[in-house]
């Protein structure tokens, strides 16, 4: 951390001056920040209070101990320090206990952290720098008169939310826990489903302003050694000066930021992650963000549930299919209806081809600005609903109903039978699982209608050609994103498009765990897996 | 040309397949012309006569690893002619892309785009399909393994629904009414047509690793291809009868048009379209493919998007200029009966007898 290039003004200084007697800076010295501590401890406060200043709410106290003979003083900030254990831990231990004063004072400095402090996490340094890490960190310092060095005790409090249920992945028979923004509470409940030693952590920190704690999570043995290679050198090059969450560090690691498919998974659910991880995927968590990325990830991967697992595998496979078909639809009606309708009418049987004609009677738009107009319209009311809290979402959902729904239609701007395209468009389109492939599907519906509307079927076909090959295209840190259907891999489809008994997925998949795939039997040891690798 | 990509086992399957699936999914009617009722025999065995000459390229390959048979000629018999045959390549290449390219624009615009130009619709479907080309071998096999599965299901779903009313089996019965020189005439067009594929494999094994060891997935995708190609035509002149169906130009959707089950299963010709939209979009990109590949060892990889472009132009500026079903129909008939597989013949024929004589010059075959 630099610190030189920080230059707190006067009038702060004045008041920290007010607080601190004896303060002889009136500035920062011009090497403040390669600054060690200082032998005093009215020095140091000085220092501290200037760098700081005083809105931050550095609290400073000195006290004696050893009798009386030793001066002592400590420093940290209100607002992120725990202080019902500061008073238990640090200041009740050192005032009580009776140190020999004879001592020398780095001595005596070394007794009080190895012995009086009661806290878990303490260190000490002769570095400036490090004292103002960790004040910013909510660690207390402890200044001895006349020691160069300082003790650092880990003391941090944290507002954090209570562990809650899912709201954006609910799901029926699966666990109703959901990640926090705390980045420790995230860690336990991974650890909590996943008690193993060979799960690894690997701490990150990234944002050369924000400093955003990360962690690499992967499962050692299991998951491919180079693309969690890959992911840390991915991590390692980010140059930012912010990372707000994992939204943000997504989009600096993925492949290819400008698909419109999603190349990774967020979810905010512990028990998808601690089952990707089982698989040989990899996750990462972040500091301030309740969601984790799960990648490699393809494309079916965002068709799928927890409740997948914890459902009967019959109602599973039904509940996952009409996922797939919701997609499909949700991308694929409006297009067609245009291409029936404007282009390709054979198909239509006569008695409907009668009763959407009658409907379009009066109506002064062309079929594809209709449904362009419409789609458009319903997104705004979709967004509108979602950015505003909850009773005037309801309002504007009850509105756009009945606007829509009733009075369009009436009007004669729109024909019903469009109405009902859109609707079971707009409808299907929230039965995927991810919200991301959400916005996916609906973009690719506009790209799909603007085809179909200029060439009918003929455009739709191309539009979806160019789909296709661009999902082929696509790679997720490594992995093809049709993996494993193309390129085939038998085992994989056990859970892709439908999900085989729990005891026949008996393998992972080759890319995400090459060195370890049986993943059912009692009797798995390394002869199993060199049998599969030969296969 | 060592090429770094190199293709799956699966891939080859899939993109052999593909190859061979091209003009004569339009121009078997001509078989059935000359052939009469055992035409989808001799459509079956027409196909499966090409598996020595594709098992042939793939030895070749395995002699010289990662390269082309252009690379092996150029090798073997030097630059020149090795640059004649290329620029033949080339225009055969264009010419059988541009005879698939009228004659599905023809069912288009006759079936479904009445009023759109032609040209419109051949410049989209060259331009997505040089867009497809512009990425790696891998992910362009990936993208044709999709689209096969995808067209061949789509297909027999769609005449599925024949068997409901409109497939007797008394249309296709006798099924050996025919002459042998009827037969012999079948057999020889069939295997010419699909000389489409030797062309395209013989840019491809380039990008096989151990050729000769895939050539498995190479006779196993001609074998398919023959089953699936004989028993859709069979299919179709079920519902139709072959006398009908030698009189049909785009056969598989004029017979979808036939088949309604009951109001609501009708129109099945769009569900065809879908077939012969996909299985267009994978053969054009295939044709482009192989002849940028070539172009790439006549200029020697310069400027190898310019190339490309270059290359679909000549294919879509051939397409506009035939601008005719029926033209693109008869000459697409003429290549597959007297020239794709004579010339497929001799390519590989000089370069055998040019790696032998190079390998009676040096002791050995390779490189």
């Amino acid at each position: 951390m630099k610190l030189k290039k920080l230059n707190p003004s006067k009038k702060s200084i004045g008041e920290v001056q007010n607080d601190n007697e004896g303060n002889k800076f009136d500035k920062l010295p011009p090497d403040a920040g390669v600054s060690g501590v200082f032998p005093t401890i009215d020095e140091n406060f000085g220092f501290i209070g200037i760098f700081f200043g005083n809105g931050i709410g550095l609290n400073k106290r000195k006290f004696t101990i050893g009798g009386g003979k030793i001066s002592a003083g400590i420093a940290y900030i209100e607002s992120i320090t725990n202080t019902d254990s500061l008073n238990k831990s640090i200041i009740a231990p050192l005032i009580k206990n009776n140190i020999n004063s004879d001592m020398d004072p780095n001595d005596i400095q070394v007794l009080v952290r190895t012995k009086y402090i009661l806290l878990p996490v303490i260190s000490s340094s002769n570095q400036m720098e490090q004292v103002i890490n960790g004040l910013l960190n909510g660690d207390v310092i402890i200044f001895i008169d006349n020691s160069n060095n300082a003790i650092i005790a880990g003391n941090r409090k944290l507002e954090k939310r209570a562990i809650e249920k899912p709201e954006n992945e609910t799901a029926i028979f699966g666990s109703q826990e959901s990640f926090t923004d705390d980045l420790k509470s995230n860690i336990s409940l991974i650890i909590k489903r996943l008690p193993h030693p060979n799960l690894k952590f690997e701490a990150f920190t990234v944002g050369k302003i924000s400093r955003t704690q990360v962690r690499l999570i992967w499962l050692e043995g299991i998951a491919n050694p180079e693309i969690i290679e890959d992911v840390k050198s991915r991590i390692q090059k980010i140059d930012m000066d912010i990372v707000g969450g994992i939204g943000m560090l997504s989009e600096l690691i993925e492949d290819n930021p400008l698909s419109v498919f999603p190349l990774y998974k967020q979810t905010e659910r512990p028990d998808i992650t601690a089952f990707n991880l089982a698989s040989g995927f990899f996750a990462i968590i972040c500091s301030n963000s309740p969601y984790a990325l799960i990648a490699p990830t393809s494309l079916w991967d965002n068709f799928k549930t927890m409740d997948d697992y914890d459902e009967k595998v019959i109602s599973a496979n039904y509940l996952r299919l009409v996922r797939y078909v919701a997609f499909a639809v949700s991308v694929l009606i409006s297009p067609l209806y245009i291409s029936f309708v404007t282009y390709n009418h054979s198909i239509v049987p006569q008695t409907i081809a009668f009763t959407i004609a009658s409907g379009r009677q009066g109506v002064p738009f062309p079929t594809v600005v209709e449904v362009l107009l419409m789609s458009f319209a319903m997104s705004i009311i979709r967004e509108a609903g979602v950015r505003m809290p909850g009773a005037v979402g309801y309002f504007i959902g009850t509105l756009a109903a009945v606007l829509i729904g009733q009075q369009i239609v009436t009007a004669g701007y729109v024909s019903a039978s469009m109405v009902i395209v859109i609707a079971i468009s707009v409808i299907s389109s929230f039965a995927i699982s991810t919200t991301t492939m959400v916005y996916t599907s609906r973009l690719l519906n506009y790209f799909f209608i603007i085809l179909s509307g200029f060439f009918g079927m003929f455009g739709l076909i191309n539009g979806v050609a160019i789909v296709l090959w661009h999902l082929s295209s696509q790679y997720s840190f490594g992995m093809p994103y049709l993996y494993p259907v193309v390129p085939f891999e038998k085992e994989g489809l056990g859970d892709t498009i439908i999900r085989y008994q729990l005891k026949s997925l008996r393998k992972r998949f080759q890319i995400l765990a090459p060195n370890n795939r049986v993943r059912v039997g009692s009797q798995v040891d390394d002869s199993d897996n060199k049998k599969l690798r030969e296969e | 040309m060592a090429s770094v990509n190199k293709v799956a086992k699966e891939q080859i399957a899939f993109l052999t397949y593909a190859s061979a699936c091209g003009n004569l999914v339009y121009t078997f009617s001509w078989v059935t012309n000359v052939t009469g009722r055992p035409f989808w025999i001799a459509v079956l065995l027409g196909v499966l006569a090409n598996i020595p000459f594709a098992v042939w390229i793939m030895y070749l390959g395995q002699l010289y690893q990662g390269d082309t048979i252009f690379d092996i000629l150029e090798k073997v018999l030097g630059k020149f002619f090795s640059k004649i045959l290329i620029i033949l390549y080339i225009i055969l290449n264009s010419i059988i892309a541009a005879c698939l390219l009228n004659m599905f624009t023809g069912s288009v615009k006759t079936f479904f785009l009445f009023y759109t130009p032609s040209w419109i619709i051949m410049l989209f479907i060259v331009f997505i399909c040089a867009m497809f080309v512009n990425s790696e071998i891998q992910v362009l096999g990936r993208f044709v393994e999709i689209l096969v599965v995808v067209y061949t299901i789509n297909y027999f779903i769609g005449f599925s629904f024949s068997f409901f009313k409109d497939f007797k089996i008394q249309k296709i019965l006798p099924i050996f009414d025919t002459t042998f020189i009827g037969f012999a005439k079948g057999f020889l067009i069939s295997a010419g047509s699909t000389a489409e594929c030797l062309f395209f494999l013989m840019v491809l094994v380039g990008s096989v690793s151990e050729p000769y060891k895939n050539s498995k997935s190479v006779v196993k995708a001609l074998a398919y291809w023959s089953a699936v190609l004989s028993s859709a035509i069979l299919i179709m002149s079920g519902v139709m009868s072959p006398e009908l169906l030698s009189r049909v130009a785009g056969a598989g959707i004029s017979v979808s048009k036939v088949i309604q089950v009951g109001e609501f299963i009708r129109g099945l010709e769009i569900l065809i379209l879908i077939t012969y939209q996909l299985l267009t979009i994978a053969k054009v990109s295939l044709y482009i493919y192989s002849s940028w590949v070539s172009a790439r060892i006549l200029f020697n990889s310069r400027k190898s998007l310019l190339q490309l472009i270059l290359v679909s132009l000549i294919v879509f500026l051939l397409s506009a200029w035939i601008n005719s079903f029926n033209t693109g129909y008869f000459l697409s008939v003429f290549l597959g009966s007297y020239i794709l597989l004579p010339f497929s013949v001799i390519i590989l024929l000089l370069a055998a007898l040019g790696t032998l004589l190079q390998k009676s010059r040096t002791g050995s075959g390779t490189k």
